[in-house]
């Protein structure tokens, strides 16, 4: 049975929805000059905010979101909106933990001399009980051929 | 606490924790074959520590970039941990170190209830690059060689 995984990532939310509001910020300073009234700066805020959240939430969806599913075969990992990376687990010989530089745990897969990142801090998952499921995956699908 | 408990106690140490003072620690395997031997983990990184700008510039032109890494294993994995077993896995260990061009490791044994004769043996091995370290998980004492490698064991990792 497959099991599913695509939490939200407040952080890329927050990100993308922060550049839009900065991009529209941008722009209002331009046509600041062109406006005035006692309301124009609270309908602009509100406009401003408005558009972030709906057009964040888009980037967000196209860029950073991340699928992954995973069954006793294989997995598939999609980003955003490229295109789906997806593996069998007999194709991997080494399974290992790796952090980054920034503090994040991901499961790495070793194929020969490549290797492929399971981001598990962006999935939410705990990486030490991932990578020991990983093995014994990658050990099973081995241990079948 | 279980061995396997302790294990990755340790293994989050290095790679989060205290270990982090005395080198990045930024990958680990576990189940890790060298030639005969099966180590339960296998935990490297380097000396080069990672952080903000004013870090990394001290870290840059002070801290030189060794390959270090820290083995461990369980006595409840081995049939016979002896002195003969204990010179295979320093001999793995030792072949690693020169694949990888590592400057200094950590042998870390686990054991649920440690005997005598092995905190004995573990206490007079002198190696200077191979730090050797015997837990014991029920008591959580620490026995280690007799180098100053060896010694930064007990300053870093705690049970």
């Amino acid at each position: 049975m497959s099991q599913t995984f695509s939490p939200l990532q407040l952080y890329n939310l927050f990100k993308s929805c922060m550049i839009i509001f900065l991009l529209q910020a941008l722009a209002y300073v331009f046509l600041a000059p062109l406006m005035s009234g006692p309301l124009a700066g609270f309908l602009i805020l509100s406009l401003n905010v408005l558009v972030s959240v709906f057009v964040g939430w888009r980037l967000y969806k196209r860029m950073y979101h991340m699928i992954f599913t995973y069954d006793k075969n294989g997995f598939a990992l999609k980003k955003g909106n490229s295109e789906e990376t997806s593996g069998k687990w007999k194709e991997f010989s080494k399974v290992s933990l790796v952090r980054s530089e920034q503090g994040d745990f991901s499961v790495r897969l070793y194929r020969d001399t490549e290797s492929f990142d399971l981001p598990t801090y962006k999935l939410k998952l705990n990486p030490f009980d991932f990578r020991l499921e990983v093995m014994q995956l990658v050990s099973a699908s081995r241990d079948k051929r | 606490m279980s061995v396997e408990g302790t294990m990755t106690k340790i293994e989050k140490s290095l790679m989060v924790g205290r270990g982090r003072w005395i080198a990045d620690f930024t990958e680990s395997f576990r189940d890790f074959r060298i030639n005969d031997v099966t180590f339960n983990a296998f935990v490297r990184g380097n000396t080069r520590m990672k952080g903000f700008l004013l870090s990394r510039v001290f870290s840059a032109t002070v801290n030189p970039n060794y390959s270090v890494a820290c083995f461990m294993i369980s006595t409840e994995t081995v049939r016979d941990f002896d002195r003969k077993f204990l010179g295979r896995l320093l001999q793995a260990v030792r072949s690693c170190m020169k694949e990888n061009e590592m400057r200094w490791t950590w042998l870390i044994i686990l054991s649920a209830k440690s005997t005598d004769a092995l905190r004995k043996l573990v206490e007079s091995l002198k190696d200077q690059f191979i730090g050797v370290a015997l837990i014991d998980v029920d008591s959580g004492s620490i026995v280690n060689s007799d180098s100053y490698i060896g010694k930064q064991v007990k300053r870093f990792i705690k049970i």
